[in-house]
């Protein structure tokens, strides 16, 4: 397996559990009677920061462990997958927020009766999640699709 | 010999793919643009806060904006394919396919950054339906980023 093909193994595996943890928690904290917004932001930074640590420790560790591979220029095959990636994961995300489109104003307006007395700042918190949930999609179709051309040609 | 410099005759060689972008790029600032400029010339005191009616009438408004995109995507394919049933009608080659790839990308990462906006500063300084029109101004932009891509591509002879 190639240093380019175990990277996006190691941005995949990290994309779904730290954003998975995130989403499982926010989606907790929305069925509990109260909503603390500090918490979940805390939650969030986190994640991100997680992300970019993990991620940069991952791509430290493959490119010791093959620094030939590593250094390698992307070749044709490379940027032809690459470029096939892009355009799945640019149709997902223009789905899901299209969709969102539709969506986001549903939820404002039968924002009353699921809030139940909490914040009114939880409707243009659940939309952002809703719009970070896509971006979490659209990559992880991005990376799926580069490793299923690279399995598929290899 | 053939003259290029003749307008008519530069159009009358314009590819199906080029085409088509130019119909896209027709229906979304036509469609698009007519519904931002309907909102923008709201009084910002008639959708702060969201209100129920207010909300209603613009979900109206955007399917309204898509009709009018979508009739005229419709059309103009109809029309430039009655054009040029050939054109129409033969494969992507690796150019376009390359085309096609890199203008995705650039698109990709436009919708990209505009979400990460919309998504993670928005939701501090603006309410529910701001954000939704925001959302659907990137991807109008990023839409347009990448027909301008595809545009640029075959016009100035770009590989993709």
């Amino acid at each position: 397996m190639g240093f380019r093909e175990k990277m996006l193994w190691a941005s995949a595996a990290t994309t779904v559990v730290i954003w998975g943890w995130y989403f499982w928690g926010f989606v907790s904290a929305l069925e509990a009677p109260a909503f603390n917004v500090g918490a979940e932001l805390g939650k969030f930074l986190f994640a991100v920061v997680a992300l970019v640590v993990v991620q940069v420790v991952a791509a430290i560790v493959l490119a010791l462990s093959s620094p030939a591979d590593a250094q390698a220029p992307a070749d044709d095959r490379d940027r032809e997958f690459a470029l096939v990636a892009y355009r799945a994961a640019f149709i997902t995300l223009s789905v899901l927020i299209a969709a969102l489109t539709v969506a986001a104003p549903m939820t404002i307006a039968t924002a009353p009766a699921w809030l139940a007395g909490r914040p009114p700042v939880l409707v243009p918190i659940v939309i952002s999640n809703a719009l970070l949930v896509s971006l979490v999609i659209a990559e992880l179709v991005r990376s799926a699709t580069v490793l299923f051309l690279y399995r598929k040609g290899s | 010999m053939t003259d290029t410099s003749n307008p008519s005759l530069a159009e009358a060689g314009m590819p199906f793919r080029e085409k088509s972008a130019w119909v896209a790029v027709a229906g979304m600032v036509v469609g698009y643009g007519g519904y931002f400029a309907m909102v923008a010339t709201l009084p910002h005191q008639m959708i702060d806060g969201d209100p129920p009616g207010m909300v209603l009438k613009l979900f109206a408004l955007l399917t309204i904006a898509t009709i009018v995109r979508l009739v005229i995507l419709g059309a103009g394919t109809l029309a430039i394919r009655a054009a040029s049933p050939a054109d129409a009608k033969a494969p992507a080659d690796e150019r376009d396919r390359a085309i096609a790839g890199r203008s995705a990308a650039i698109a990709y990462y436009v919708m990209m950054t505009g979400m990460i906006i919309v998504g993670m500063f928005m939701p501090f300084t603006a309410h529910g339906w701001a954000i939704t029109n925001a959302a659907l101004f990137a991807i109008v932009v990023a839409e347009l980023a990448r027909y301008g891509t595809i545009i640029a591509a075959y016009r100035r002879g770009w590989h993709g």
